[in-house]
């Protein structure tokens, strides 16, 4: 008995092939998805990175602008350290730390760390007692004293040596999504430049 | 009895278009994930770049404070340097910029970075009178070179200084 092919029907394709077509897309689409999980995880991870970038930029530009008269009354122990995790509203000298928010990324911890920080300038000093035919304009008259490696110490040792510098140090912590905690740090320091010497 | 065949030039043409379409997802996949690594490794690098600006900001505040606390001494250095006289070795103007291990290059009290924690390898400060007009009123300039990690940053910080007398 021939089988014949009914009239006006295009061929097709079988079940098998449907269903090994049909496993194959399953299996690419399962890749995709996963790499584009992978991506996104890994998107939101660098956002939130980016955040706190920003983040540290502003509370260390604000820091900066805060005189070093202020800041070293708050030293009350070296270091000292504002912090107040999950905390807002938290302000030093109206600079915010604490919890920080940010819409998209979630929300950061910032930290505040300051000190006193020892510096000790050493000078050749110029001596124009000892500048014979001292001229301002001619170098040649010039002498100076042998080098002072400690010709100041700004230490706070004693009345005489106070402090003249402050460091300070921002930390932006957060946590991650799978449980890990991380943070980024920046460090700059604030001389006393007010008033006469 | 006719045995039952594929008919047709398009058997098998199934698995062909699904083939073609997952090679096609592979490719914007990978598309993708090379965009994404191309970015991850920038972030660290903006945050060294933060670090060695806001480092740098600082030791410019130190340097700023050793010109204004010893101005004769610079001034005086600075001429003699700038007049190329040897009769002082090191000159006085090297001696007020600081050698290795002093608060403006690369200080490290105790062994450790005045930058510490943030992972300053090393830095330096030079000076620069841009014009001089004898404690009246300068322009300073102060280079810091900071590295840190992988990366060489110089900041300039000029500084407009006028005194006033104190009657």
């Amino acid at each position: 008995m021939n089988y014949d092919r009914p009239r006006g029907r295009s061929p097709g394709v079988t079940l098998i092939e449907i269903i090994c077509a049909f496993l194959i897309f399953m299996i690419a689409t399962l890749g995709a998805s996963g790499l584009l999980s992978f991506g996104h995880r890994g998107t939101q991870k660098d956002f939130r990175m980016v955040a706190a970038q920003e983040i540290l930029s502003d509370r260390m530009n604000r820091l900066a602008l805060v005189p070093y008269a202020s800041l070293t009354t708050s030293i009350t122990a070296e270091p000292v350290v504002f912090s107040s995790d999950g905390v807002a509203g938290r302000f030093l000298w109206g600079v915010p730390y604490g919890l920080a928010t940010n819409t998209r990324a979630g929300s950061f911890n910032v930290d505040i760390t300051l000190r006193h920080q020892p510096v000790t300038f050493g000078v050749q000093p110029f001596n124009i007692v000892t500048s014979v035919g001292y001229a301002s304009t001619t170098p040649s008259t010039f002498a100076f004293d042998s080098f002072d490696a400690t010709y100041r110490e700004y230490t706070g040792v004693d009345a005489t040596r106070p402090f003249e510098v402050i460091k300070f140090l921002t930390t932006v912590k957060w946590g991650e999504p799978n449980g890990v905690s991380r943070n980024i740090q920046a460090v700059s320091f604030i001389a006393n430049l007010q008033g006469a010497f | 009895m006719t045995d039952i065949r594929c008919p047709g030039s398009r058997c098998g043409m199934a698995i062909v278009i699904v083939l073609v379409f997952s090679f096609a997802l592979l490719v914007l996949g990978s598309a993708y994930l090379k965009t994404f690594s191309t970015t991850k490794p920038v972030n660290p690098k903006m945050l060294d770049r933060m670090q060695a600006d806001f480092f740098a900001q600082g030791i410019a505040q130190i340097a700023i404070l050793k010109f204004k606390r010893f101005p004769a001494d610079f001034y005086h250095a600075y001429i003699h340097q700038q007049a190329g006289l040897t009769n002082i070795i090191p000159t006085p103007f090297a001696r007020f910029q600081g050698a290795a291990n002093t608060p403006l290059q690369d200080y490290r009290p105790g062994g450790t970075s005045i930058g510490d924690p943030v992972p300053i390898a090393t830095y330096s400060t030079r000076f620069n009178m841009i014009s001089y007009k004898g404690y009246n009123r300068d322009a300073l300039e102060i280079t810091i070179s900071v590295r840190i990690k992988d990366i060489q940053q110089n900041y300039v910080f000029t500084v407009d200084a006028s005194r006033t007398r104190l009657l």
